[in-house]
C-alpha cells in the first residue's frame, strides 16, 4: 500500500533541523520511507540538513528535492522551513536520475535525464531544475525528445528566496547546483494535474512579430513591445519597474497552434525593459509568431483560481494518495502576506488530511494539452492516486 | 524497524547523546536487552513521547517566531509604503494647488485685459492677482522709469517701504529690468556691506523689511511697455520654485494679453480719429452750404426786387418787349431762390439746426391756404383737384409751417406731372390708442414712374428723368426735402407709382388731437 506523510521543521541549526525532519517522518510513518521529497529555504546549510536527515533515515531511502522560496505542507504554506514528504511506495518502482553539465547546456541535460530513465519507462517523473543556471524549456524538450512528448512530467524550478543567486538541487546526501534531479515512479499510478493561473486577459490579441532571443519580446504586431506594454501599464498608473509581476503576458497560442477563445493561456512574467530599449524581457521562453495578450488580475482572483483548480481535480479524482503543489514565487510576491491565504484556500479543497507537499518555485512544470511545459506565475498541483489502493 | 545500527550500546555513551539521539539509537537498536525490564520500557516510552513533544514544540516555536518576524517586516513595509503614498499625495496636492493658483492668475490677467481700456490700467488690475498668486505683499507698476500705481497687501513699515520704492525707481536695476528678457529675482534677505555703495536700494529695501524683489518686464514685439515689481514682505513665503512656475506663466501671459489691449487701444484711437474727421468735414460742408445759401440769397432778392420795379416801370412806359425779357429773368431768379431755399432747409436739417414748432393747427384752414396758392398751377394743366378732409371739431398739434411746405411740394408735383387729369388729396386721422397720425395721400393720374425711377425718387437732385426738368421745371430737391421734413416731424413719406397710370404719395405724421376749446391758429 502507498503511504505518505509530510512534515515541516524550523530552527537555527541545519543539522538538528535535518534530524528533526527524519524523526518526525519516522514518527508519522512508523517506518522508513522509500523516498523523501525535501524542500528547504536557503537559510539552511544544505549539506548539514541532508546529513542530519540521513542520520535518522535508512541509507536506502532516496532523497530528492531542492531549495525553495517558501514551502507547502498538508496544512499550510510557510517560509523559512525545511519541509519534507516521506513516501512508502509499496508496489511502485522508484528510480532517481540527475544530471549537470559544465556548460549548463539545458537541452543536453534534459536528453541525458531522458536517456537515464528511458529503460525504466516511468509512469510519472517529478523533476526539479536549477533556477539560476538552467532553462527548463529546452531541458523539457530534451527529455521529451527521448521519453516522448506526452510523458507525465511535473515539478518545479528551484528557487532561492528571491535572491536569484544560487539554487541547489538535492539528490540523496548531496546538494548540487546547476543540476536537474528527477524522481521517476513506475506502477499503477493515476495522475490528475492542476494548472490554474487566475489571470485575465485584457486588450486584444497580439502576435510576437519579433523576438531578439527566447526571453526578449522585441515587437508586438510590429510595434516596439516596450511601448505597447507601457501604454497598457500607464492606464493603470503603474510603471514597468514595479508592475511586471502584476501585469504578465499570457501566451494564447504558440506558432502554428490554433488560437482558442478559452482562457488557458500560459503565463510569462515581465521582468523589465530589454537592453535595446524597445523590447521587454520575460521570465520564461517565448517564440516568435506566438499569439499573446497582456494579463491582469486581483488578489482574490489568484486565490480563487487555486481553490477552483484543486476542486476540479478532486472532482476527477476523489481519493488521491498524496498531492504535490508547485506554486509560483511571483504569485507569492503579488499576494504578499496573503500567499498563505492562497494555499489555505487550495488545501481546503483537498480531501481532509491528504498528505501534501510542495514549494514556491521559479517556474512550474505541468502539462498543457498533455505536454509538459514551463509556466510562470501559475498555481500547479498534481494529485497522485494508485489503482487498486 | 531496521536491524540494530548501534555499534556501542547507547546506554554506555549516555553523556554523548542528547535525548533525541538517545531515543533514536534505542529505537534503531530494536530489541535492546536493557529495555526488557517492563519498568525500564515504560520509562523509555515516556522519554520517547516527551522528546517527540518537545521536538514539535521547539519546531513550532521557531516557525512561529520566524512568521512573527516576517509579519513585522511586512508591517514595516506597509508603513513605508503608506509613508511614501502620503508623501506622493502631499506632492500631488501641492502641485494641484499650484496649478489652481496658476489657472486663477491667468484668468485674472485675461479678465484684466478684457476690462482695461489701456495698458496702464491693465497692469494695475493685474497687481493684486500677481501678489495673491505669488504670496508677495507689494506690487508696483512702472511705466518707463516712473513709478505707477501700486498695490500693498502687507508692509510692516509703510514709510520705509515708500523710501525703498523711491530708491528702486531711480535704481539701475530697474532701468535694466525694462529691457530684460526674463523675470528677475533679487534676494534681499542677506545684503552685504559691499552693496551699500553702488546699489543702495538693496540696503534700503532690506532695512524696510523686504526679503526679495521680483521684476517682471512686459515687452511686446521688442518694445518695453511696462514692468511689474513684486516685493516680498515675509521671508516665510518665499518658495522660489513654486513662484518661478507661476511667474514664468504670468510673464508670458502679461505680454500676450497686454499686446491685445494695446492693439485694441490703437484700433479705438484710429476709429475715433476717423469719426471726428468725418464729422468735422460734414459740419464744414453744412456750414459752407448754409453760409453760401445766405450769400446767394441776399443778392438774388435784390435782383428780384429791382426786376419787379423794372417790370412796373417798363409797363408804365408801354415797353412790352423788354418787359417780357425782364419777366423771364425774374422767373429764372425765383427758380434759383426756390432752389437755394430748399438747399438751405436741407442743410439746416443735416446740421441739426432745423427745429420743430408744434402748435394747435386748424387742418381745414391750412389746406384752404395751400390749395388757394396752387389753384392757378392746377388749372394751367387742365386738371381737376378733389380734396377730402375729415370733419374735425378740434385742432391738431402739429408744425403747421412744415406741413404746408410738404403739401406745397407734393400737390405742386402732382399738378406739374399731370395733364388734363385728376388730383385727389385724401386726408384721414388714424387713431391707435392714445397715439394719432395724420395721413395725407396725394394721388394723381399723371405720367407715373417706373420701378427704377420710383426707387430713386427721394434722392437729392433727381427727377424721374433728367429731361423732365426741362419739361416740368422744379429743383429736384422738393421730394428729398419733403421726406426729410416728414422724418424730422417723426413721420414718413412713401410713394407708389405705375408708369402711365399715375403716382400716389402718402405722408404720415404723428399728431395729437387737442381739446375743442383750444383755439386754432
Amino acid at each position: 500500500m502507498l503511504q505518505a506523510a509530510s512534515v515541516s521543521c524550523s530552527g537555527d541549526d541545519s543539522r538538528a533541523v535535518g534530524k528533526d525532519l527524519g524523526s518526525e517522518l519516522l514518527d508519522s510513518l512508523g517506518r522508513d520511507p522509500d523516498v523523501v521529497l525535501l524542500f528547504a529555504a536557503t537559510r539552511y546549510a544544505s549539506a548539514d540538513l541532508l546529513d542530519g536527515l540521513a542520520a535518522r533515515l535508512s541509507p536506502r531511502t532516496r532523497v530528492v528535492g531542492c531549495t525553495s522560496c517558501a514551502e507547502i505542507n498538508s496544512e499550510e504554506a510557510l517560509s523559512d522551513s525545511a519541509t519534507a514528504m516521506g513516501l512508502c511506495l509499496d508496489g511502485v518502482d522508484v528510480a532517481v536520475a540527475h544530471a549537470r553539465d559544465d556548460a549548463d547546456d539545458s537541452a543536453a541535460i534534459g536528453r541525458r535525464l531522458g536517456e537515464d530513465l528511458r529503460d525504466f519507462d516511468p509512469s510519472l517523473v517529478i523533476l526539479f531544475v536549477d533556477g539560476t543556471r538552467l532553462n527548463s524549456t529546452p531541458l523539457l524538450a530534451g527529455m521529451q525528445a527521448v521519453l516522448g512528448r506526452d510523458r507525465p512530467i511535473v515539478g518545479g524550478v528551484a528557487a532561492d528566496d528571491l535572491r536569484f543567486v544560487r539554487t541547489e538541487e538535492f539528490v540523496d546526501g548531496e546538494a548540487l547546483s546547476g543540476a536537474a534531479v528527477a524522481l521517476a515512479l513506475r506502477g499503477p499510478l493515476r495522475v490528475e494535474s492542476v494548472v490554474a493561473s487566475g489571470w485575465q486577459a485584457m486588450g486584444r490579441n497580439r502576435v510576437i512579430t519579433r523576438a531578439a532571443d527566447s526571453k526578449t519580446i522585441t515587437e508586438l504586431d510590429g510595434e516596439p513591445a516596450l511601448e505597447v506594454y507601457r501604454t497598457y501599464l500607464g492606464g493603470f498608473g503603474r510603471d514597468i519597474d514595479t508592475a511586471g509581476l502584476e501585469f504578465p503576458i499570457g501566451v494564447l497560442a504558440r506558432p502554428g497552434e490554433e488560437v482558442l477563445a478559452r482562457g488557458d493561456a500560459f503565463i510569462r512574467a515581465v521582468q523589465g525593459p530589454a537592453a535595446d530599449g524597445r523590447g521587454v524581457r520575460v521570465s520564461g521562453d517565448i517564440e516568435e509568431g506566438s499569439t499573446v495578450r497582456l494579463m491582469r488580475t486581483s488578489r482574490e482572483a489568484l486565490i480563487d483560481s487555486a481553490r477552483a483548480g484543486i476542486a476540479d481535480a478532486v472532482a476527477a479524482m476523489p481519493a488521491p494518495a498524496f498531492a504535490l503543489v508547485f506554486d509560483c514565487a511571483g504569485r507569492k510576491v503579488v499576494l504578499g502576506p496573503r500567499y498563505k491565504d492562497e494555499l489555505a484556500a487550495a488545501l481546503s479543497a483537498l480531501p481532509p488530511g491528504l498528505p501534501t507537499v510542495g514549494f514556491f518555485t521559479y517556474g512550474e512544470l505541468a502539462p498543457r494539452d498533455g505536454e509538459t511545459i514551463h509556466h510562470d506565475e501559475t498555481f500547479t498541483a498534481v494529485l497522485v492516486g494508485v489503482d487498486g489502493a | 524497524m531496521n536491524p540494530p545500527r548501534c555499534d556501542r550500546c547507547a546506554f554506555e555513551r549516555l553523556d554523548e547523546l542528547d535525548d533525541d539521539d538517545l531515543v533514536h539509537a534505542i529505537v534503531r537498536c530494536g530489541a535492546c536487552p536493557q529495555l526488557a525490564e517492563p519498568r525500564c520500557r515504560a520509562l523509555f516510552d515516556r522519554l520517547r513521547g516527551a522528546t517527540a513533544a518537545l521536538r514539535r514544540c521547539r519546531n513550532l516555536a521557531h516557525k512561529r517566531g520566524r512568521e512573527a518576524l516576517a509579519l513585522r517586516q511586512a508591517a514595516h513595509d506597509v508603513e513605508d509604503r503608506l509613508a511614501r503614498l502620503e508623501a506622493v499625495h502631499k506632492i500631488s496636492s501641492n502641485e494641484l494647488e499650484g496649478m489652481t493658483t496658476l489657472m486663477w492668475l491667468l484668468s485674472e490677467i485675461a479678465a484684466a485685459a478684457n476690462a482695461a481700456t489701456n495698458a496702464e490700467e491693465m497692469i494695475y488690475l493685474c497687481l493684486r492677482p500677481l501678489c495673491e498668486a505669488t504670496g508677495l505683499g507689494i506690487g508696483v507698476a512702472l511705466f518707463g522709469d516712473e513709478l505707477g500705481m501700486h498695490y500693498i497687501a502687507a508692509a510692516t513699515d509703510p514709510g520705509a517701504v515708500g523710501d525703498a520704492l523711491a530708491a528702486i525707481e531711480s535704481s539701475s536695476w530697474l532701468s535694466a529690468l525694462r529691457f530684460a528678457t526674463e523675470p528677475q529675482w533679487i534676494d534681499l534677505r542677506e545684503v552685504s556691506q559691499a552693496d551699500v555703495g553702488a546699489t543702495s536700494w538693496r540696503r534700503q529695501a532690506h532695512d524696510a523689511g523686504l526679503c526679495g524683489a521680483l521684476g517682471i518686464p512686459v515687452v511686446v514685439d521688442g518694445e518695453p511697455i511696462a514692468s511689474c515689481v513684486l516685493l516680498c514682505t515675509d521671508a516665510r513665503k518665499i518658495d522660489k520654485e513654486a513662484i518661478e512656475t507661476i511667474v514664468d506663466a504670468a510673464w508670458s501671459s502679461l505680454a500676450a494679453q497686454i499686446s491685445r489691449v494695446i492693439s485694441r487701444e490703437r484700433a479705438a484711437e484710429a476709429t475715433e480719429g476717423a469719426r471726428a474727421a468725418a464729422e468735422s468735414a460734414n459740419r464744414a460742408k453744412s456750414d459752407f452750404v448754409a453760409n453760401m445759401s445766405h450769400e446767394l440769397r441776399t443778392p438774388l432778392n435784390a435782383i428780384i426786387g429791382y426786376g419787379e420795379l423794372l417790370v412796373e416801370d417798363l409797363e408804365e412806359f408801354g415797353l412790352n418787349d423788354p418787359r417780357a425779357i425782364v419777366e423771364r429773368m425774374n422767373g429764372a431768379s425765383r427758380h434759383l431762390l426756390g432752389l437755394i431755399n430748399n438747399i438751405l432747409d436741407l442743410s439746416k436739417i443735416e446740421a441739426g439746426k432745423m427745429s420743430v414748432h408744434s402748435e394747435p393747427v386748424d387742418l381745414a384752414a391750412e389746406f384752404e391756404e395751400v390749395l388757394a396758392v396752387l389753384e392757378p398751377l392746377v388749372e394751367d394743366g387742365g386738371n381737376r383737384l378733389r380734396c377730402e378732409l375729415p370733419a374735425l371739431d378740434r385742432p391738431l398739434l402739429l408744425d403747421g409751417i412744415k406741413l404746408r411746405q410738404i403739401l406745397f411740394n407734393l400737390i405742386g408735383n402732382a399738378a406739374k406731372f399731370t395733364r388734363n387729369g385728376t388730383i385727389r388729396v385724401l386726408t384721414e386721422l388714424v387713431l391707435e390708442g392714445d397715439a394719432a397720425a395724420l395721413r395725407v395721400s396725394i394721388e394723381d393720374s399723371g405720367i407715373g414712374m417706373s420701378e427704377e425711377q420710383l426707387a430713386r425718387v427721394f434722392e437729392a437732385f433727381t427727377q424721374a428723368e433728367s429731361d423732365t426738368t426741362r419739361r416740368f421745371g422744379g429743383t429736384g430737391l422738393g421730394l428729398t426735402l419733403s421726406r426729410r421734413l416728414a422724418e424730422l416731424l417723426g413721420g414718413t413719406l412713401t410713394a407708389r407709382s405705375a408708369l402711365g397710370v399715375g403716382s400716389t404719395f402718402v405722408v404720415e405724421l404723428p399728431t395729437r388731437a387737442l381739446e375743442p376749446r383750444a383755439r386754432a391758429r
